[in-house]
């Protein structure tokens, strides 16, 4: 049974995942039930699919599915990070906006000013939004292969030989199994 | 039938659907945490999941659910998709069987999908004003639909998997007497 490739398909699932999560106006649609999670995976699956010879498993599906979102989230998480961070400050003023309690404004704008903090929390949330990611993008694997993989996974059919072809030579060493 | 129902063993489908079943909760409650904790003073650990989930909902806080004055992880539309997910897994049984492996076709997940997508395409196009109780139900409608087509794909899963590791299972326990006699 040829070996199934899960190189390209996982490559150009999880460019998709990772790139279209982080662009400026597509983004605004990873961020409805991250779509681009779920598109990442049922692309890779696709490919997979077209690229094999034989019928793909869900199994397959869930493993390319995996590999783009470890790609995917890997992407996520380089272009992601410094951004958070640079983001910090805002985000620690908004959030202490919303709970008004002393200490934790208090808090809130310790995480903002202190750069070490800054780069601890960014990478903290950006780590928990990669892994929402790599699931989601599993899921679209696993839903990509159901969804699109037509062919059965068939036994082949036993070979015929016809009673009069004549056997290749190698006597007891090789040749047609006689029956 | 033949391969609607090819997992052997309904203890199988039972324990698919009891971990899809748990991990779909496990996910309602890391939704519904932050607020809670925000209530409980634990500002730090809310902080972090709700930032999490940044990464998979816009959060616009009157576009959510409020608990605790907070409002929760994830947008309407989103707990809608969650929550429907949830009530479409405890329907599953009552309408198909759990070791069934072959999905509903997928116009069904498209004309599910499609009352979602147009409230959203309608309210970012500007040619209608979508409501709170539209998304969560167009929502809501797409999550529940959703299930019958992630519960097959488990199983499917599980299906490759356990053979897998039946495999391992046996390989493993033909080598153990071998190296324990040495």
């Amino acid at each position: 049974m040829a070996q199934v490739d899960y190189k390209k398909p996982a490559l150009i699932g999880g460019a998709i995942v990772g790139l279209l999560s982080v662009m400026p106006l597509l983004q605004a649609l990873s961020i409805c039930f991250c779509l681009w999670a779920w598109v990442g995976g049922a692309v890779a699956a696709k490919i997979l699919i077209s690229d094999s010879p034989q019928p793909i498993a869900s199994r397959d599906g869930a493993k390319v599915g995996l590999l783009a979102g470890l790609f995917g989230a890997l992407i996520y998480f380089v272009i992601e990070t410094p951004l958070a961070v640079w983001q910090m400050q805002a985000m620690m003023d908004t959030a202490a906006k919303i709970v008004k309690e002393p200490e934790a404004v208090a808090l809130y704008e310790k995480i903002g000013r202190t750069t070490s903090l800054r780069v601890i929390f960014a990478m903290l949330f950006t780590l928990i939004g990669s892994l929402f990611t790599i699931g989601f993008t599993v899921l679209g694997g696993m839903l990509g292969v159901k969804l699109f993989e037509k062919r059965r996974s068939q036994t082949p059919p036993p070979p015929y030989y016809p009673s009069d072809y004549p056997p290749p030579p190698g006597g007891e060493q090789g040749g047609w199994p006689r029956s | 039938m033949g391969r609607e129902t090819s997992v052997k063993s309904e203890r199988d489908a039972v324990v698919v659907y009891a971990a899809l079943f748990l991990f779909s909760l496990a996910w309602l409650g890391l939704i519904f945490a932050p607020p809670q904790l925000m209530a409980a003073g634990h500002w730090l650990s809310a902080t972090v999941l709700y930032k999490g989930f940044s990464a998979v909902c816009h959060q616009i806080p009157e576009r959510s659910f409020h608990l605790h004055d907070f409002p929760l992880a994830v947008c309407s539309r989103c707990t809608g998709i969650y929550v429907g997910f949830m009530l479409g897994l405890m329907l599953y049984p009552f309408v198909r069987s759990l070791r069934a492996e072959i999905m509903p076709h997928r116009r069904w997940l498209l004309l599910a999908a499609a009352p979602m997508l147009t409230d959203f395409g309608g309210g970012v196009l500007g040619l209608f004003t979508n409501t709170f109780f539209s998304r969560t139900a167009t929502g809501a409608l797409l999550g529940s639909v959703a299930a019958f087509y992630l519960q097959p794909a488990f199983i499917s899963t599980f299906q490759n998997f356990s053979t897998e590791i039946h495999l391992w299972r046996k390989l493993i326990t033909k080598s153990l007497p071998s190296s324990a006699g040495r």
